[in-house]
């Protein structure tokens, strides 16, 4: 895969097509998990084609060894775009809303949250680490998640509140808090 | 304002584990996208019709202390005393061509009294945006610059390789716009009115993205001797910043009064900013702004810098 990366870097248009024989079924899942339900697929295709625009166009960026996050990264937001540009907000089950800290007019930086998700990310234990991301950033269903691995929807229901336990936790450290929620 | 979590999760750069169930066939993405590449080498890489909307000229901020400030993905700061920046932009000078495009002479140009950066984020690939203002001022005309203007104004400079841009009925394609609509949804409005006996500009609405942008790394407001920083906050939907400008060139030993007011809006998620600037109060302009709507067309423009493409507004002295 490096070497492809490398001709796809050098503009090989043959480059690009093995890569989209290799990805369309990864890029196609993460994109049509976001916006199934409410875009058709021929919205989803025009989305993942982008993406696969996006990376013919970037290709010097993407460091070997992270075209698949780079992928993953570029179809989620793609998607979301397409989304909000159709009036809807993607759907994420129990996005609590995260409050930054003593002034709640300030916005977290950049930086701030890259450090707050790592740290809620490198404190979870496995699979529960998995079963969050794949929740809050890939956008899968809770009862897709379960039937993917094995696991029960209550199972994924408490793995995702302990996930969301660790980053009140993490937030807590900073002086912000989660949105109160039932529990 | 705060974020959900997964909001949170556009931080992530990491391995996202999934199984593949998409059922999507690699051919037919094969296939729009290699038409959408082969389609886009048409287009050049610069346009400079935008340029003659720019007035390269600057502001100055005398404020007293050095501050920095965050307003959301929109910073300010306050240049140290003797702190000079610089800025490049691109020239009209041809140096060559390939397979990518025209690529033409930069160069820089150092502000050496300059006292404040307004540096904003943008995307390394977005939609055109155009506007459309629903309230204007009745007793002055405005004049406005379509995007059926800018279409044309491209076809007939088809011929020289500064110039690019599809035949107005594939510009039109290409945006999702139908005639009617690229006359009714423009670029920017202007307008001059007479006050006190004289003429002076009253406003000018500008969309701005960061490829749409003359200078490659900055955007350089009107002339200025002092500028304030107003209000800061949120209109209609947008992050806003309200800056005054006060402005007293001299000429012939009489002074006038040129103070401008610029009120600048901004949609982070989408990256472009429109700048209402004029002799016109805030009343006013938020009142247009209020008014003001945004389209994002079907054409796909992209910035020839890094992923997050920074801008600055620069105020600085007029020496």
């Amino acid at each position: 895969m490096p070497d492809i990366l490398r001709e796809l870097q050098r503009g090989s248009e043959e480059a690009l097509e093995k890569l989209i024989e290799t990805y369309t079924g990864y890029v196609g899942t993460v994109v049509w998990n976001i916006v199934c339900g409410t875009l058709s697929r021929g919205d989803a295709e025009e989305i993942i084609s982008d993406v696969f625009l996006s990376l013919w166009y970037n290709a010097k960026k993407v460091q070997p060894g992270k075209l698949r996050p780079y992928l993953a990264a570029v179809a989620r937001n793609k998607s979301i775009d397409a989304l909000r540009k159709a009036g809807k907000e993607p759907v994420f089950e129990e996005d609590l809303m995260i409050v930054s800290g003593c002034d709640p007019e300030r916005e977290l930086t950049k930086k701030e949250e890259a450090e707050i998700l790592r740290k809620t990310l490198n404190e979870l234990p496995e699979p529960d680490r998995t079963v969050f991301i794949r929740h809050y950033y890939g956008g899968e269903k809770t009862a897709q998640i379960g039937e993917r691995m094995g696991l029960s929807p209550n199972t994924v229901q408490s793995k995702l509140k302990r996930g969301r336990e660790k980053l009140r936790r993490v937030l807590k450290e900073r002086g912000g808090f989660l949105e109160q929620e039932d529990f | 304002m705060n974020k959900k979590i997964s909001e949170l999760f556009a931080a992530y750069d990491g391995e996202l584990e999934l199984d593949e169930q998409s059922g999507f066939d690699p051919e037919r993405i094969k296939a729009n996208t290699l038409q959408k590449i082969r389609g886009e080498r048409d287009i050049p890489v610069r346009k400079p019709f935008r340029r003659t909307l720019l007035i390269a000229a600057v502001l100055v901020c005398l404020l007293a202390a050095t501050a920095c400030a965050v307003v959301w993905q929109m910073s300010y700061r306050f240049l140290d005393e003797g702190e000079t920046l610089e800025y490049s932009y691109t020239t009209d000078n041809l140096i060559s061509k390939d397979e990518e495009g025209y690529h033409y002479e930069e160069k820089s140009i150092v502000m050496e009294n300059a006292v404040m950066v307004l540096n904003f984020e943008g995307r390394s690939e977005s939609k055109q945006f155009l506007l459309k203002a629903n309230w204007l001022p009745e007793e002055y005309e405005a004049n406005k610059i379509s995007y059926a203007e800018y279409i044309a104004f491209y076809a007939d400079h088809q011929r020289t390789p500064r110039e690019y841009g599809p035949e107005p009925e594939a510009a039109l394609k290409e945006a999702g716009l139908t005639e009617e609509e690229a006359k009714e949804w423009c670029f920017m409005f202007d307008c001059d009115a007479k006050i006190d006996g004289e003429m002076k500009p009253l406003y000018e609405i500008t969309i701005l993205q960061p490829t749409e942008i003359y200078q490659k790394d900055c955007l350089i407001g009107p002339y200025g001797d002092e500028a304030e920083i107003i209000k800061e906050g949120e209109l209609s939907g947008w992050r806003m910043l309200e800056v005054y400008n006060k402005w007293r060139p001299q000429a012939g030993g009489e002074t006038f009064n040129m103070d401008q007011n610029i009120l600048l809006l901004y949609e982070p998620e989408k990256g472009y900013l429109i700048t209402l600037v004029g002799t016109a109060d805030f009343a006013l302009l938020e009142k247009i702004a209020e008014n003001l709507e945004v389209r994002e067309t079907q054409r796909t423009i992209y910035s020839a810098e890094e992923n997050w493409f920074d801008y600055n507004l620069i105020i600085a002295g007029v020496g």
